[in-house]
């Protein structure tokens, strides 16, 4: 009996606060709105967005809780935070499952094209008159048209041979890739190259393509580095059930996640971020903003995101609130 | 705290510096690759054609040229059949010829430095706390930059290993030639010897322990360095430390380690025993 008039009190206190909302324009949610905040850049960009957004357009005040993954997770099933956005569920499933039995939502998929795989840089295979770079291998499409395009890609260390860059040791893709080396007929025609640590591959690439030579390597997005540099994916043949192995990679989906709580108290709040829909490639390009403007913050990278993007989020938002955040900005 | 506005940018310098040594000189550094790697993989090809016999032989001759014992010889041997009964004499002669390659460049830097330096007093103020920061720098900061330039592989991870091992050579050099008597330059005077001729025909040679010994230590920086340039991509002994470091097989890196053990005990102990004879020649020398 007791319980039941208790959340008799706080319906009644809930209804207290929404009205006074309403009446004050104020956020509709009554309270700060809790954004989980991982330690990777992407996710921190788009609460940077998310928070903008929340502020200018509907009036609401956030709060960044900072915390590793499975914190986050845990915060969220218990109602701690409201939000968790960027988040891969298929690479989590075990603690999403868990978070998802307590209540918590999937309110959208964030962007649909996270993916892996195969890149060159453009100009290998259109040219860059710009650059006076030509095009040394014009035809280039697909993985198969690599080993007839050894040459392109020399390994000087073993001359005659092309080079593929691998993933450092150790990483999960190194063996995939390895599967997909002979898979695609490369081993002969090309070395298998190890670049040792991921800050070996990174520069490697940026090294290379800043001299207009030409790479190929192994990569993935949404990363600076590809927001930063034009990159070709190469194409790779489908999964079939025969072949799980070497294939493309399945591009994986990164959600915007809310707490039970969050969906029971928010309304207009929620339908933004069911709407909020951007791509790899525009995440890769906040992240190279924040690489090319040294000393910036996420929130300018936001601010950047929110001043050329205007008909990307303003499908996000109510016409109230796209009126609000533009006049903000 | 530090106030703010005492700051200056030098992160921003680092970073334009580099962007314009890739952009514009970008080629000059691949031709320099390209140089490098041609002497590189004909040492490397020449190590590896040899049968291992036969250079378990030329190391166990070069130990007894040195040391004129049996024991040093023995050393060597079982070194080398360690590191091939465990599976690594392929990486180990990668790894030797990329050690071999890195002291030889630095050796060609090291010692001309080290003269100049003795001799001049200008090279010793610039040189010094140039060489203070090669030494205690960590290796990291200019591996990557070095992968930039040069692109990843073993020439990036020579330069890297010159730029570690390269101080102890310069101080040793600079050292011995000071340490020289000077009542023996005199002498050397008094008969007329020329400038170049006092250098060569006596002041290095009787600096050729001290030299030795920087040779020594130059040598196993080297070795130290192997695995470090494993993580920019040079194969040999060190990656397959790495490997067994980053999948948790701790007996494979274990093995690896201990081939660059035996590779480091063997190099020390040849080349101290060649300093040893320097040394006992010039004392033999000095007491007649």
């Amino acid at each position: 009996m007791k319980f039941k008039s208790t959340l008799a009190a706080l319906a009644l206190g809930a209804a207290v606060t929404a009205s006074a909302g309403s009446a004050f324009a104020a956020c509709e949610l009554g309270r700060t709105v809790k954004l989980a905040d991982g330690n990777w850049e992407g996710i921190q960009v788009l609460n940077s967005i998310s928070a903008m957004i929340l502020k200018s357009g509907y009036d609401c005040d956030t709060e960044m809780v900072a915390g590793e993954m499975v914190p986050l997770f845990t915060a969220l099933g218990k109602n701690d935070i409201d939000v968790f956005l960027d988040v891969w569920i298929t690479n989590n499933q075990e603690v999403w499952d868990k978070t998802a039995a307590q209540g918590a939502v999937v309110l959208g998929v964030l962007y649909p094209d996270a993916t892996e795989g195969w890149y060159v840089p453009r100009y290998v295979i259109e040219g860059d008159k710009a650059r006076n770079i030509e095009a040394k291998a014009p035809g280039l499409k697909s993985v198969a048209d690599l080993a007839a395009n050894a040459k392109v890609f020399e390994d000087p260390e073993e001359p005659g041979k092309g080079r593929f860059v691998n993933c450092p040791i150790g990483w999960g893709c190194e063996q995939r890739n390895n599967a997909k080396v002979a898979a695609y007929g490369m081993a002969d025609a090309f070395t298998n190259f190890k670049p040792g640590t991921g800050a070996a591959l990174d520069s490697a690439f940026a090294g290379a393509y800043k001299k207009g030579e030409p790479i190929l390597g192994y990569y993935w997005e949404p990363t600076w580095l590809l927001g930063v540099q034009d990159m070709v994916k190469l194409e790779e043949p489908a999964c079939t059930d025969a072949n799980k192995d070497a294939c493309a990679s399945p591009l994986t989906e990164a959600s915007a996640t809310g707490s039970a709580k969050f969906v029971a108290d928010a309304s207009q709040v929620e339908d933004f971020f069911r709407n909020f829909k951007t791509s790899s490639a525009q995440v890769s390009t906040m992240l190279a903003y924040l690489k090319n403007n040294e000393g910036s913050t996420r929130d300018d990278a936001a601010k950047d995101f929110l001043k050329n993007n205007e008909e990307t989020w303003s499908k996000w938002v109510t016409p109230e609130a796209a009126a609000k955040i533009k006049a903000a900005l | 705290m530090f106030p703010e506005g005492f700051s200056w940018p030098l992160e921003k310098w680092v970073n334009g510096f580099l962007d314009w040594l890739v952009t514009t000189h970008g080629h000059t550094f691949e031709a320099i690759n390209w140089g490098v790697l041609q002497v590189l993989i004909r040492v490397e090809r020449g190590l590896a054609a040899l049968p291992w016999w036969l250079i378990i032989a030329i190391m166990a001759g070069l130990a007894w040229h040195a040391s004129r014992s049996w024991r040093l010889p023995l050393l060597v041997i079982a070194s080398f059949l360690l590191i091939g009964s465990l599976g690594l004499w392929a990486m180990a002669v990668q790894s030797m010829a990329l050690m071999i390659v890195a002291v030889l460049i630095a050796v060609l830097i090291g010692v001309p430095l080290g003269v100049l330096m003795a001799e001049l007093r200008a090279v010793e103020l610039v040189l010094r706390p140039i060489l203070d920061l090669m030494q205690t720098m960590p290796p990291f900061v200019y591996l990557v930059p070095a992968v930039m330039l040069f692109g990843l592989g073993k020439v990036p991870a020579i330069v890297a290993t010159v730029i570690y091992a390269v101080p102890p050579l310069v101080r040793l050099t600079s050292l011995g030639i000071k340490l020289v008597d000077s009542e023996v330059i005199e002498a050397s005077q008094a008969f007329g010897t020329g400038r170049m001729a006092q250098l060569l025909k006596v002041q290095l040679p009787l600096a050729l322990p001290n030299i030795m010994a920087g040779i020594n230590q130059c040598t196993m920086m080297a070795l130290g360095m192997v695995v470090i340039a494993s993580m920019i991509g040079a194969r040999g002994l060190g990656e397959h430390v790495l490997t067994g470091i980053q999948r948790l097989d701790v007996g494979k890196a274990v093995a690896g380690g201990l081939a660059i053990v035996a590779l480091a005990v063997t190099f020390d102990r040849i080349t101290q025993a060649y300093g040893q004879r320097l040394m006992r020649y010039r004392q033999v020398q000095d007491n007649v």
